[in-house]
């Protein structure tokens, strides 16, 4: 029997909903539910976009100074009942913010995201991995910082760029397509649970108070992950996860 | 230990007694009633207590949702019943029809 994933995100919605922190979470939840259910009806599939999350704690941040005002996840989810782990799963999260610097305003964003190669037909192909097109290998579900929605913002306005309107010598973070670090599989529920692990601890560990919470996380797991772990005793299997780099 | 990353919430009666029993001696483990399934009882049975002023644990992942009449406050923590009390009662209309068909596989084990 296929799951209900809508019926599991209604559930998350109202523990979502009994922390302040969350609110907004749950509000979007709740605003696409209908669309949410249809998608998985008909194809199995869900997609989301602009699913508020609470901002990451203002710790470690670059630039110095600048502050959080909104974050963001944009998902697509695909299940095929006769496939071992999700056909599609990919999360992208946005983090906004601004920098005010006297006489320059800096409107900031931080993009990062969990992406899957599986529906990429020459990865269906390559089962062992090795014709994999791309020079780097892509592991089958990876993290990777950056994205298409990276790339629009950087486009237009984007300081440091050539031509450049400042003058002088200055530092600026570099970022690179790599690495790709492979990951599990996440499923929306997974997914949201992650962002908000890693976004605020401390709103993720008031969630977890709640049994609902943590019964809904449980069985995700145990639905997605057990059969994954078992899967990798396969090398086939390994291989298709983690890449061509995987020998053994 | 219990901490952060390990709340009591999510812990099973077993797992509760032996955390707990280091800090409260002739701690006792709860029994679940029969009818009430789970292992993890952190919610009562409403019907239950209207009924006959009794307090039923239930496990949220294996009890039925109630709900309530009108918007309760999120401060409060959602209603239940015990699987076996919701059957007896299928009519009442609080009762969250979803549950009652998802809860159907766990029948023959109440």
């Amino acid at each position: 029997m296929v799951f209900s994933l809508p019926d599991e995100l209604e559930r998350l919605s109202a523990v979502l909903r009994r922390e302040p922190a969350t609110n907004a979470t749950a509000d979007a939840l709740d605003t696409n539910m209908g669309r949410f259910r249809s998608q998985w009806i008909n194809n199995r599939q869900m997609r989301g976009s602009q699913l508020p999350l609470p901002v990451p704690r203002n710790q470690g941040l670059h630039p110095n100074g600048c502050e959080l005002q909104a974050s963001y996840l944009d998902f697509q989810f695909e299940w095929k009942e006769e496939e071992g782990a999700p056909w599609r799963a990919e999360y992208q999260v946005r983090v906004e913010g601004y920098l005010d610097a006297d006489g320059a305003l800096f409107e900031l964003q931080d993009h990062w995201r969990l992406d899957t190669d599986m529906y990429a037909p020459c990865r269906r192909v390559a089962a062992d991995g090795n014709a994999n097109p791309s020079k780097e290998p892509h592991p089958l579900f990876h993290f990777q910082r950056g994205g298409h929605a990276q790339d629009a913002f950087a486009a237009v306005d984007f300081l440091p760029a050539n031509p450049c309107t400042v003058s002088g010598v200055w530092k600026g973070l570099m970022q690179s397509p790599g690495p790709r670090i492979p990951v599990v599989p996440l499923d929306p529920i997974l997914a949201i649970d992650f962002c908000l692990s890693q976004n605020d601890g401390t709103i993720w560990r008031r969630l977890r108070n709640f049994p609902e919470y943590l019964d809904l996380i449980e069985s995700a797991q145990s639905r997605l992950w057990l059969p994954f772990f078992a899967q990798l005793q396969d090398q086939k299997f390994r291989r298709t996860w983690f890449g061509p780099s995987m020998l053994v | 230990m219990i901490g952060a990353d390990t709340p009591l919430a999510g812990s099973t009666i077993a797992q509760r007694l032996e955390l707990l029993s280091p800090i409260i001696a002739d701690l006792v483990p709860l029994q679940m009633p029969k009818g009430s399934l789970g292992e993890r009882p952190w919610r009562y049975c409403l019907l239950t207590k209207e009924s006959q002023q009794q307090l039923i644990p239930v496990d949220p992942a294996r009890a039925v949702k109630v709900k309530p009449r009108s918007s309760m406050p999120t401060w409060l923590d959602p209603l239940y019943a015990a699987l076996s009390i919701a059957l007896q009662n299928r009519e009442d209309p609080r009762l969250d029809k979803e549950d009652l068909r998802r809860l159907q596989i766990y029948i023959r084990e109440g």
